[in-house]
């Protein structure tokens, strides 16, 4: 019963506020036409467009090679090729990872014994991996002459990873630091030395050993 | 060896080619306007890097790019240069609004989906290095993909896992997890010590671990695993796993 009036009333009130709402959206009608008119006169054609970053090209990446020297302690100086990708987390930080090879020479017993070899020519081949954290130390100008400057950071590197040598798979600490030198953009060159500090027991003692690596590389962003 | 810098020489130029940047056209670029007094246009994306212009309130500028906290732009006069992620905080939108360019905060890391993390520790006493990948699917769980190489004075070990990651509060900014998986692990004895060759199992793994939000993108990981390796012989192995590491997420 109580539902059956209830009905009745809210059938009259929605009657009313229709009838009472007509006029009312004739109106908006028509002032949102007059808007537009105004709008099309006072508004300049242009293209609504929403700002998304996602759209913005970012370059937080760095692909490169290097090449250069690297002495294997015990086993002489060579050289050494290799390719590094990084990450920039922000303009002080960065995360890398590097490969390197080199093929490391006789040692100076095996050069005056004549006769020895300790290492098979395949296990003097020396394979390194790396994960390093960078810090970008000194970010600033270097200036070639008066007038001509590029922008530069110097950073500081250090991580850890995997050395395969003389048959066996060492755990590698690395410590260096570089010269980022910025020829455009998106193309920079590296300057950069490395210190590989390792664990070796191919003389039968275990020792810890400092092969060092310069090298210069070519990298750009993308 | 030695056609490995040709070749590399090779793929370096080919991605030159194909991705050169600075060409792309200037139709899809945003352009916002200044609403600070000023901005500053570094000649480079870095604290270091001398300012060489300014651009006013009200002028308009097109932004061509970004590296980390850093968007290269181009104001209405072709000046060219870098200006820092804080200043262009609060530009307008052609519409006249407020574009959103400011830092990644704490809800992109609640709202985070892959994840990239680097880990190191100890594996049973072998130094262990780790990289992983993440994508997480809710607030609570994610899955995770990732490489272990673990060298030591025994033995050396790889390690190829999935795991199921389950934070039960992920709001917090220091979320602990913990987490189940499957593991193929490969074991090289060390050929001066044993004469016992390569083989490979299967393991499970159990994990608990925590994440901590530091800023940006970035967040600090803690994890301990215990890994149940299914050996063929007459009893399984028990292999213990603490890191500590980075991760970044996008």
């Amino acid at each position: 019963m109580e539902s059956r009036t209830q009905r009745i009333f809210l059938g009259a009130a929605a009657l009313a506020a229709g009838l009472n709402l007509a006029p009312a959206a004739a109106q908006t009608e028509a002032d949102s036409e007059q808007r537009s008119v105004l709008d099309r006169i006072i508004t300049p054609d242009m293209e609504r467009r929403e700002i998304n970053e996602d759209k913005i090209d970012s370059e937080d990446f760095e692909f490169g090679v290097y090449y250069g020297v690297m002495s294997v302690e015990d086993f002489g100086s060579n050289e050494v090729t290799g390719i590094r990708l990084a990450y920039h987390v922000s303009e002080d930080f960065f995360l890398e990872a590097a490969y390197g090879e080199t093929t490391t020479s006789e040692t100076s017993f095996e050069l005056l014994n004549g006769s020895v070899q300790l290492l098979t020519p395949e296990e003097r081949e020396f394979n390194y991996y790396n994960l390093s954290i960078g810090y970008n130390f000194l970010p600033g100008e270097v200036f070639i002459s008066e007038n001509w400057a590029f922008n530069s950071t110097f950073y500081l590197i250090a991580g850890a990873g995997n050395t395969d040598f003389a048959g066996e798979e060492t755990f590698t600490y690395n410590v260096g630091m570089g010269l980022r030198f910025f020829a455009t953009d998106w193309l920079a060159l590296h300057f950069d030395v490395r210190d590989h500090i390792m664990d070796l027991d191919i003389f039968g003692e275990e020792k810890t050993t400092h092969n060092i690596e310069a090298h210069v590389g070519l990298t750009f962003f993308f | 060896m030695y056609p490995q810098p040709k070749r590399l020489l090779y793929i370096l130029l080919a991605a030159v080619l194909c991705c050169s940047p600075g060409f792309a056209d200037d139709e899809a670029m945003p352009v916002v306007t200044v609403a600070d007094p000023y901005i500053e246009l570094h000649s480079g994306p870095g604290r270091g890097y001398p300012i060489l212009h300014v651009a006013e309130k009200g002028e308009s500028v097109t932004i061509l790019k970004r590296r980390t906290d850093w968007f290269k732009v181009r104001t209405q006069r072709g000046k060219v240069g870098w200006v820092k992620r804080r200043q262009m905080k609060d530009t307008l939108g052609p519409d006249g609004r407020l574009v959103d360019l400011g830092d990644p905060t704490i809800e992109d890391f609640l709202a985070r989906r892959w994840e990239f993390g680097v880990t190191g520790g100890d594996f049973e006493g072998a130094d262990s290095l780790s990289i992983s990948l993440g994508y997480r699917f809710s607030d609570n769980i994610s899955a995770e993909l990732k490489l272990t190489q673990a060298t030591g004075n025994i033995s050396d070990s790889k390690l190829a896992s999935v795991a199921l990651l389950n934070q039960p509060f992920p709001e917090w900014r220091l979320s602990p997890y913990f987490m189940l998986g499957a593991s193929r692990i490969k074991t090289d004895p060390s050929a001066t010590l044993v004469a016992t060759e390569d083989r490979s199992d299967n393991a499970l793994l159990v994990g608990l671990g925590a994440y901590y939000y530091i800023s940006r993108r970035m967040m600090l990981r803690l994890e301990y695993n215990n890994h149940l390796i299914l050996t063929s012989r007459e009893e399984n192995e028990e292999v213990n796993e603490w890191k500590a590491g980075l991760s970044v997420f996008f």
